[in-house]
């Protein structure tokens, strides 16, 4: 069945042969690459004066200042935050699975710190998701994961612009099923950014790397150990 | 950039659970199929919507799905996957509304924060951490129905 009157093998199985004449060099390739992906990282791996390793991703840039409303309806000047470590992400309240585990998680870091370090830590979210998330609605929604997180949102322009300056992205989509016309949600990203107390836009996490509380409590711990002894 | 949504999934295969195989049990004659440490997210008073998170454990020999459910406290019960997209270098999550979450034959399904969930639509009641709702899951093929009481955690 396998083998013709020539001996020629059917196709199938000449290309399966070939195949795996293939394998260890593209599995060699793929193992070199990998190394060199190691090394790269290895080297490049930011190392901050005192030998702590960061394990957010380093971006130590200026962090953008903006002015939005807070969960009162008063304007709040961002870089009225100087001084503490800033953990910020963007979201909508409507949100039942992303929002809600970071803020989760921000909460178990927040209750990780000392009530001093506590002072000097500040949890921001931003909606973007004006028309429905007003101050009222953020003053029920953010504290509740903690007190003391602050909540802000602004007029589409305003949000445009903050979101574009931290390379955040966010967008409407409408669901189909089940729901009324007009329901939707919003994909956004999901970063969470670290600006520290001299107001450097530091570390950014991805939402999965975040979930690792013991780490990012780690480089709150060192930005604000770095901040104190200045 | 296009990504997993948007396709119209009629049906989504859930997750990289196929790699797993089916948990012993016994040599009882045990339902086909499992759910296993489910909750439910407490939200704030404010919060229009929720989420259910859960193991569903299939033992049998052909596929199952899930297609939603109800609760009495919300409208509506509708699973939902987390998209992920590219746009501009950064990434961007999302959730689309699917008709069902598969759980594939010997394998299981796992809804978890941050990823595949069932959305609790339209809350009308707000439970704490400790309460217990009820909640209602609908498999096909079949239409059946297993209602669970289910806690409520932060």
């Amino acid at each position: 069945m396998n083998t013709d009157i020539q001996g020629n093998k059917p196709p199938a199985e000449q290309i399966a042969q070939k195949r795996r004449s293939l394998f260890p060099w593209i599995n060699g390739a793929i193992v070199a690459a990998l190394l060199g992906l190691i090394a790269y990282a290895w080297l490049h791996k930011p190392v901050a004066p005192g030998g702590h390793k960061y394990f957010g991703t380093y971006v130590a840039k200026d962090a953008p200042d903006f002015t939005l409303t807070d969960q009162d309806g008063k304007p709040f000047q961002f870089s009225s935050l100087r001084g503490k470590v800033v953990l910020m992400t963007f979201g909508f309240t409507h949100c039942p699975n992303i929002c809600p585990t970071t803020l989760g998680n921000m909460s178990a870091i927040y209750r990780n710190l000392s009530p001093d370090e506590q002072k000097r830590v500040q949890i921001v979210f931003i909606s973007v998701d004006p028309e429905r998330d007003t101050p009222a609605v953020l003053k029920e929604y953010v504290p509740y994961f903690q007190a003391g997180f602050l909540g802000l949102t602004g007029t589409p322009d305003q949000l445009k612009a903050v979101t574009k300056d931290y390379g955040a992205f966010y967008e409407k989509q409408y669901q189909a099923s089940d729901h009324a016309a007009d329901y939707y949600t919003v994909n956004h990203s999901a970063y969470i950014y670290l600006i520290n107390p001299a107001g450097k836009f530091d570390l950014l996490y991805d939402n999965e790397k975040f979930a690792d509380s013991k780490s990012v409590l780690q480089d709150i711990r060192h930005e604000l150990d770095s901040a104190g002894s200045k | 950039m296009a990504l997993t949504s948007r396709l119209g999934a009629i049906l989504f295969m859930c997750g990289t659970a196929v790699l797993f195989a089916a948990t012993a049990s016994g040599g009882d004659p045990s339902p086909l199929l499992k759910v296993v440490d489910a909750w439910v997210r407490a939200m704030p008073p404010s919060a229009g919507n929720t989420a259910a998170y859960m193991t569903l454990v299939n033992d049998g020999d052909t596929p199952v799905r899930l297609t939603g459910g109800n609760t009495p406290i919300a409208g509506s019960v509708s699973p939902m996957i987390t998209t992920k997209k590219q746009v501009s270098g950064t990434e961007v999550l999302g959730m689309q509304d699917v008709d069902a979450l598969e759980i594939p034959p010997h394998g299981r399904c796992v809804l978890k924060p941050g990823g595949d969930h069932l959305m609790i639509i339209g809350l009308k009641s707000h439970p704490k951490p400790g309460d217990h709702i009820q909640l209602t899951l609908r498999f096909e093929p079949g239409g059946k129905e297993i209602t669970l009481d289910v806690p409520v955690r932060s």
